[in-house]
């Protein structure tokens, strides 16, 4: 008689078995002792891992969790702002070059009486605007303004970086 | 609160009712928590890992899409860090279909006379505390979870058959190693 392989015996204990395999196993295991308690062992093991013990976390686990949480949601709250701020400053210099271009052009006498000639027409301000741009980005002015906001951006690299160091540190405390 | 259902408390939680997160905390942690143990052989690491797993699922939880249960998604993520921890910590990660005897090993470092436990189920949790991550981790959700090999292979993202073979593979294991130190004849 050849022994019942473990991956029968496993599948017998897990239901696996359809009715003609299980017939053939049942009357095995009558005629073979040897099988027999192979299968009370494995039985045995399965019936011992199914009282696993089950760990627990220490009690204040969940408030630990929540409060993690808080100063996580609390900190990418102060991201936003550090970053909405840091926008804001750059928004405000950029309209403050195009005021500056606009007030140049406004009271340029020769350009107030083209205004007054075609007020309806915007888009001869705008040209004039253009113009002026050219003006003021000359490769001269381009290398002064790319230092400057080049040096901003590092300036809030590291700021940004200080910031993210000191709530990543707060967090994990 | 018991009654709420998992998909409720997520749904309020998106709506901004933070604290209502510490339920599913609750409900999932120390089941959770005995399937990192078990992973990462180390309560400490274990409850890092675990609070690392809360605050990932807590960040994707607009990303749970509801096309499986809460649990299998969360279970994932427990299950995918716990093998990260392992693997930043230089530990052995074994293959999921590793050969039969590289987990025997585990028979031959036990033999009778260094057994204290006169308790063969008493042995049996300490001998899955050996088993390798992934056979452990299957024992875990199978036995504890009361998982399917299904949900198992979802979690674990592999097949059902490799999820049956671990789980077979572990107690044929943990059976010959019950032989072995005579537990066996408790049963007799």
């Amino acid at each position: 008689m050849i022994p019942i392989d473990d991956e029968t015996l496993n599948q017998y204990i897990d239901g696996e078995l359809d009715q003609t395999k299980l017939k053939i196993i049942k009357e095995q295991l009558i005629n073979s002792e040897i099988d027999r308690k192979r299968l009370e062992y494995l039985q045995k093991v399965h019936g011992d891992l199914g009282q696993l013990k089950i760990y627990h976390t220490s009690t204040n686990f969940t408030s630990f969790v929540m409060s993690k949480l808080e100063k996580k949601f609390k900190a990418s709250k102060k991201d936003k702002i550090f970053i909405l701020s840091i926008s804001s400053v750059f928004m405000i210099f950029c309209l403050a070059i195009a005021g500056y271009l606009l007030f140049n052009i406004i009271s340029d006498p020769s350009s107030t009486g083209l205004i007054v000639e075609k007020t309806d027409s915007y888009i001869s301000i705008l040209m004039q605007f253009t113009e002026s741009t050219k003006g003021i980005f000359t490769p001269q002015n381009i290398s002064i303004f790319g230092s400057i906001i080049s040096f901003g951006f590092l300036a809030v690299a590291y700021f940004m970086y200080e910031e993210h160091k000191f709530s990543k540190r707060k967090i994990e405390q | 609160m018991k009654n709420i259902s998992d998909l409720e408390i997520i749904e309020s939680v998106k709506k901004g009712n933070r604290a209502d997160y510490s339920i599913l905390v609750d409900r999932y942690k120390n089941k959770a928590f005995s399937l990192i143990v078990r992973m990462v052989k180390n309560q400490m690491d274990a409850e890092e890992v675990l609070q690392d797993c809360f605050v990932k699922a807590y960040n994707s939880l607009e990303s749970f899409k509801q096309q499986s249960k809460f649990s299998t998604w969360f279970y994932r993520i427990v299950y995918n860090t716990a093998l990260t921890r392992l693997s930043t910590k230089k530990r052995k990660v074994e293959n999921d279909m590793s050969s039969i005897d590289e987990l025997y090993f585990l028979e031959s470092n036990y033999n009778s006379e260094t057994i204290e436990q006169k308790d063969s189920s008493k042995f049996m949790q300490s001998m899955i505390e050996k088993l390798p991550p992934s056979y452990s981790a299957v024992i875990n959700m199978f036995y504890l979870d009361s998982m399917s090999c299904e949900e198992i292979s979802e979690i674990m993202q592999t097949s059902v058959s490799n999820v049956k073979v671990m789980l077979h593979r572990s107690r044929n294991l943990l059976r010959d190693i019950l032989i072995k130190n005579n537990y066996a004849e408790e049963i007799l």
